[in-house]
């Protein structure tokens, strides 16, 4: 298939021009600029000297890229399979999809007259091989042969086309007359193009050809076209309900579940909008998918309707499949789709902490961000839940009760500075100021010395801290520490965090 | 019904009259007579334990117990009564953790501008006023608005037994937590409103209380030390019971309230005397840090 540029006005001659060696030369004409005689290659000055009012641009291979992948993005409507083939065409692998429009030659005519619509003017064949299909489409006249093209239809460079016209081989059937070993011996390049005979075997079909498409394939894709554009809310939400129906359908009977999910949305202006859910347990659950997918449909604009839709199981994975408690009530996965629902609406995942081994507060723990969570009423083995403290101390009086170590409610991520009088060399504050406020220190404990930990190998560790519990004159519990020792250095007073 | 369907059916005795759903209601009618009689069935009471502050005096304001699928808020007396309004929910929500039929974890919501004003929850902490770290779950939101969507959410859900968010009495008035209410009753679920400022706005909640910071009593062992955690609480609102004004003590040890009937006053440091004056022969040389 080949896409020309949309020209700016129809029916004027129209040339995008790019700086040359010398001079300004041709290198995209529109028909009107072709009936006038001008042709790709030629000088910028000729083609004005032969038509005076040629509109010139020039040329940006960068947009013409841009706009190529666009409309790849906007042929998968046609096919998951799509792949762009820069500088001017697009290829589809069509297997399996004529059907559903009645047939190749109705296909490739639907396609064409959606193109027409954009403006764009386009040659569109369907053959067997990239190959048979990419000639075809580039010099096939009407109802060619692919033996009667001209031997530059078969993708090679230009030295090995001057080669091979030179021997007097002019089209595709004459250099299938002659035996292979002689070809073989003539064009020996790495190089693909350089190499005729794997060119003309692509093209007959006799060497496999991949075509890498241009966003992977999903095995399970529902996909619906409308007669009309749409674009009431209640409108897609009907069709979005009926596309996660079948794609559920299909999940269930390989027993698989979803755990990325892509809604394209196909505008009738040939734009295309994505929305993806993600999940952090496989589900094939209709309720719990649609629940993802509705709020981000509600928040699109449709422009002038949207008359497609395709719903893509990105990636997937083998199905929980949780058996509903006989006598309980309840969602035995709430908690994942409760997660799932925080995460794709605002981004924010529900954690855990988690201890890690370190004697500095603030590294002592980390966010642990969860993707599976306790089934609740009945704790497996080596799960958080299962380890639910019983009666028998240790958990339920906190780990450090042993050791008389007491940690804050909060913590601040940056501990805070405080003025702070105390006593030399390691009293605990009797006065101090935070946040502009003057408190009179009542009760107090520590010090509790915290020493850098000397074997991380970064250089900026801090020097030793020896950390307070602080109650003020109202009964309010900070965490105070004083980094540095008095005599080494001038301390400094943090607060670290606050208790009840 | 397909017939080896039917056969199989007939096989365990159950008469097989057309339809799947008759047939599915009779398995299930079977399976709840064997079921009933097995010893875990009859333990375990469907109700589970009334969720009570644990003492009498406080209990006998409330109705029954604070409601267990209901809203409940508390707050802080004074800008820096936040920790204590916190660590008065976390008690209360400790209180209900505690029944044994309840297994489902606590999920506290909390708003970034609130953990930057006063701090993320520390794990460390929360064990150390007695939650488990097995239990507890977090998530942090930008915005107000999504934070109550997202409570609403969690208490719809079913899967959690407790729910603690920090609210803005901006936005959580008597619409949005008439509606968490609701949420509350649907999923089974008790929420806990922790308000960021002092004095919001009417709200929907079945008790409203206020918490201050009270000074503690100090552990028997070390006259200098903080004991464990005291606060003044206020019942503003209960429905169906009457208000009420205590100072309770958390014991972190036993998950338990203590009534506090009088606090020493005054200063306890050891340089300090009574007055406020430093006494001057103990006192070692002071520097300003």
């Amino acid at each position: 298939m080949k896409a020309g540029k949309p020209p700016p006005k129809k029916g004027l001659p129209f040339a995008l021009v790019e700086t040359g060696a010398k001079d300004l030369r041709l290198v995209a004409v529109n028909a009107m600029a072709r009936n006038f005689g001008l042709g790709i290659g030629q000088r910028l000055a000729d083609a004005r000297a032969a038509v005076p009012d040629l509109l010139s641009e020039l040329h940006e291979p960068e947009l013409d890229l841009a706009s190529l992948l666009g409309l790849c993005r906007w042929m998968e409507r046609y096919s998951p399979w799509v792949s762009p083939d820069a500088p001017d065409g697009i290829l589809l692998d069509a297997t399996g999809i004529p059907h559903l429009f009645g047939g190749e030659a109705q296909m490739v005519a639907e396609i064409s007259r959606r193109l027409a619509q954009y403006d764009y003017t386009a040659r569109i064949a369907m053959a067997g091989t990239i190959g048979a299909a990419w000639a075809l489409a580039r010099y096939a006249s009407h109802d060619d042969e692919l033996k009667k093209l001209p031997i530059e239809a078969l993708r090679i460079d230009g030295d090995a086309a001057r080669t091979l016209r030179r021997l007097g081989l002019k089209t595709i059937g004459s250099l299938l007359a002659i035996p292979r070993a002689a070809l073989a011996r003539r064009f020996r390049g790495e190089m693909i193009p350089e190499n005729v005979l794997i060119r003309l075997d692509q093209a007959m079909g006799r060497r496999d050809e991949p075509l890498n498409p241009l966003t992977p394939s999903a095995s399970f894709i529902a996909h619906q076209a409308f007669m009309e554009p749409v674009i009431t809310s209640e409108g897609m939400d009907l069709i979005l309900t009926r596309l996660v129906g079948r794609i559920v359908c299909d999940l269930e009977k390989k027993s698989q579940g979803v755990t990325r999910l892509n809604l394209k949305l196909f505008r009738t202006d040939g734009s295309r909008l994505v929305l993806s859910a993600s999940l952090s347990t496989p589900s094939h659950e209709p309720a719990h998918l649609l629940r993802l997918l509705r709020p981000k449909l509600e928040t699109i604009d449709a422009g002038f309707g949207i008359d497609a839709m395709t719903l893509e199981a990105r990636e997937t994975a083998a199905a929980i499949v949780q058996q509903y408690g006989f006598m309980e009530s309840g969602n035995p996965l709430g908690l994942e789709q409760l997660n799932d629902r925080v995460m794709n609406r605002h981004g924010a995942g529900i954690s855990t902490l988690q201890t890690v081994e370190s004697h500095i507060p603030e590294r002592a723990e980390t966010f642990k961000p969860q993707d599976s969570f306790p089934r609740h009423g009945r704790a497996r083995p080596g799960h958080p839940l299962a380890a639910i403290p019983e009666e028998d101390g240790r958990d339920m009086h906190g780990h450090d009760e042993g050791t008389g170590k007491s940690r804050p409610l909060l913590i601040f991520n940056r501990p805070e500075p405080a003025t702070v009088i105390a006593t030399v060399p390691d009293g605990p504050p009797m006065r101090f100021i935070w946040r502009r406020v003057t408190h009179r220190v009542m009760r107090a404990q520590g010090p509790e010395r915290i020493a850098p930990e000397w074997w991380r190998l970064d250089k900026d560790e801090g020097l030793t801290r020896d950390y307070y519990v602080i109650e003020d004159d109202h009964g309010r519990r900070y965490w105070f520490y004083r980094e540095g020792l008095y005599g080494e250095t001038q301390p400094k007073w943090f607060i670290h965090g606050l208790s009840p | 019904m397909n017939p080896a369907r039917r056969h199989r059916a007939e096989r365990f005795g159950v008469s097989v009259n057309g339809t799947g759903i008759a047939l599915l209601a009779a398995l299930r009618w079977q399976i709840a007579q064997l079921e009933r009689s097995l010893p875990q069935f009859e333990k375990r009471s469907p109700e589970g334990q009334p969720w009570t502050i644990g003492i009498a005096a406080i209990d006998d304001h409330l109705a029954q117990g604070l409601a267990r699928h209901a809203l409940h808020d508390v707050a802080p007396q004074a800008y820096g009564d936040m920790p204590a309004a916190m660590g008065f929910a976390l008690a209360l929500a400790l209180r209900r953790l505690a029944d044994v039929s309840e297994r489902r974890p606590l999920l506290w919501c909390r708003l970034a501008q609130e953990e930057r004003e006063y701090g993320r929850l520390y794990g460390h902490g929360l064990e150390t006023l007695g939650l488990a770290r097995s239990r507890f779950l977090t998530v942090t939101l930008k915005k107000p608005d999504a934070l109550l969507w997202c409570m609403e959410e969690a208490l719809k859900s079913g899967a959690l037994a407790l729910i603690i968010a920090d609210a803005d009495p901006k936005r959580a008035d008597l619409t949005a937590t008439r509606r968490l209410s609701l949420a509350a009753h649907s999923g089974k679920s008790a929420g806990l409103l922790v308000f960021s400022k002092p004095q919001p706005g009417p709200t929907a909640s079945h008790t409203r209380w206020l918490a201050a910071t009270s000074k503690s009593r100090g552990p028997p062992y070390d006259g200098q030390a903080p004991g464990d955690p005291a606060w003044d609480i206020e019942l503003t609102r209960a429905r169906g019971g009457r208000p009420g004004a205590w100072t309770v003590e958390w014991r972190n040890a036993a998950h338990r309230f203590d009534l506090v009937s009088g606090v020493p006053r005054g200063a306890v440091h050891p340089w300090t005397d009574e007055s406020g004056k430093a006494s001057a022969e103990k006192r070692p040389a002071l520097r300003a840090g």
